[in-house]
């Protein structure tokens, strides 16, 4: 039997690429289904091309020797085509089940990241709430709601703290040196008392000797003047008291005057303030405020800083739940390849009601069984192209690079 | 604590010089040199050339001048404060009541 011969090939040359095509853009495209139902079509090709060759090798028109003849034909094909069944449906029975596998495994992923990345971003955004929280807390020295809790309105306070603090300083100066002047003046009328109270005792001892002259007259008139005298006696005595009187007072002045000194020197302590206290005070409350100044800039640097952040955490994450879609394209490609599984089943099952055709068909001749079998394998190839328009797979894209996602 | 003063009757003036320290202990000095004068009629300078210390009692002491001077309608004339004796000026607010000078 000459199997495979030029003239034949070249006659016959059509289903051969066509199987091959197939098979190529199978094997191209990764889908073992497809690339099987290529897979039979080649078989039957050859199978069809191995009985053609024998016809054109021969002149005369071949016919079965008897029905047995025919019958093991018969029952061959039929056993090629259990067999093809049988280990077909064990593939296609393992493929369905990987493929459940994947959309399972796909799907279980696919929920596990959404939740991760939606709690992510609940996370940050959280965390851009507090940034936020805690600088507004220190700033805006204005405003009264946030008095308590600014930083820049409690310096101000400790500013006017300050200033009232200072004001209190010099008005109590003020006030201590009217009241040294009134004490001044105070000293001065007791210096005017202490002068009167020299003409009281200029006048005291002037009225001794007056007294002391009286009794020496007194004593000159004898008898006559001893009344005289007792009068000059008390005079003294008067004028005596006198004095001690204006020596107490002067000692009680004195003693005066002396309180009075303590009095002023005690105003005085009490306004005499060094001023530097207000000016070192002063001088670190501005420092303060400037450094204020430079760590509210900072810190809205920072913000601005961490806001951008965020800002690309969000793109981060907003690309990843998009990529998640590819799920959307897993199950799809999983459904497509279990249409091609179908596609096979199909066929199988084309087949074996094309044989089974056959079977019926009483006719001897080799001819009209060689082609019978021409038929069956143009009807199936017909069968499968309506089938896979059926099936048209939209699914362009074969990885997630390759840009936009359809949204179907 | 020496201050000196000099009176300018055809200038209505009166000049008060004090000393390095101005404080409580210039008290008597000070107010000697205006006491006895109608200072409503007068422009007042008081020159701190010399002066590098004062106290709160030395601005007591110029406020109670500037009350005797007239208050508000007082002219007085700080004259040549250093730059510390300016600062506390300045902090107290006092340049607000009394004009300052070179």
């Amino acid at each position: 039997m000459k199997i495979l011969n030029g003239a034949y090939l070249t006659k016959h040359w059509m289903p051969l690429v066509a199987s091959v095509a197939v098979l190529l853009v199978s094997g191209f495209v990764l889908s073992p289904a497809a690339a099987l139902s290529g897979l039979l079509v080649l078989c039957l090709w050859v199978f069809v091309t191995i009985r053609s060759g024998q016809e054109d090798a021969a002149s005369e028109p071949l016919c079965f020797k008897d029905k047995a003849e025919r019958e093991s034909l018969d029952d061959a094909v039929h056993g090629l085509v259990l067999g093809l069944d049988a280990g077909f449906t064990g593939v296609a029975h393992q493929m369905r089940g990987e493929l459940t596998s994947i959309r399972n495994l796909v799907s279980d992923a696919v929920k596990t990241l959404q939740q991760s990345f939606e709690g992510l971003n609940q996370q940050v955004n959280m965390q851009q709430a507090i940034v936020n929280e805690l600088v507004s807390g220190m700033r805006d020295a204005g405003d009264e709601q946030c008095d308590k809790s600014s930083f820049a309105a409690f310096t101000e306070h400790t500013d006017d703290v300050l200033r009232y603090f200072i004001d209190y300083v010099v008005s109590l100066s003020a006030g201590s040196m009217n009241m040294v002047g009134q004490i001044d003046d105070m000293s001065d009328r007791m210096d005017e008392v202490n002068n009167l109270l020299d003409d009281v005792k200029a006048i005291a001892d002037q009225t001794n000797l007056l007294a002391l002259n009286a009794a020496i007259e007194a004593a000159r008139a004898g008898d006559s003047g001893r009344g005289f005298a007792v009068v000059a006696d008390e005079v003294r005595k008067l004028s005596q008291r006198s004095t001690r009187f204006n020596d107490e007072i002067r000692t009680v002045l004195a003693a005066a005057q002396q309180n009075v000194s303590d009095a002023r020197a005690t105003v005085g302590e009490l306004a005499s303030k060094d001023m530097n206290f207000a000016l070192k005070s002063k001088s670190r409350v501005d420092e303060m405020m400037k450094h204020l100044g430079t760590v509210n800039k900072k810190t809205e640097a920072h913000i601005a800083e961490i806001s951008a952040i965020t800002g690309s955490i969000d793109g981060y994450v907003g690309d990843a739940v998009r990529s998640l879609q590819f799920e959307d394209i897993v199950a799809q490609l999983t459904e497509f390849t279990s249409g091609h599984l179908g596609r096979v089943e199909s066929m199988i099952q084309s087949i074996d009601d094309g044989i089974k055709d056959l079977r019926l068909n009483s006719d001897d001749g080799i001819d009209a069984y060689i082609k019978g079998l021409e038929d069956l394998c143009k009807r199936i190839a017909a069968l499968d192209e309506a089938t896979q328009a059926k099936l048209h797979n939209p699914v362009s894209q074969r990885d997630m690079s390759e840009g936009e996602v359809e949204l179907f | 604590m020496s201050i000196s003063s000099k009176l300018i009757e055809h200038e209505k003036k009166l000049i008060i010089a004090l000393d390095d320290r101005f404080d409580f202990s210039c008290h008597d000095e000070f107010r000697d040199t205006y006491r006895s004068l109608d200072l409503g009629q007068l422009e007042i300078i008081v020159d701190f050339a010399r002066t590098e210390y004062i106290d709160s009692a030395a601005l007591g002491m110029l406020l109670v001048l500037r009350e005797r001077a007239g208050g508000d309608s007082a002219k007085i004339i700080l004259k040549s404060c250093q730059p510390s004796v300016r600062q506390i000026m300045d902090i107290t607010r006092l340049n607000k009541l009394f004009k300052l000078s070179d």
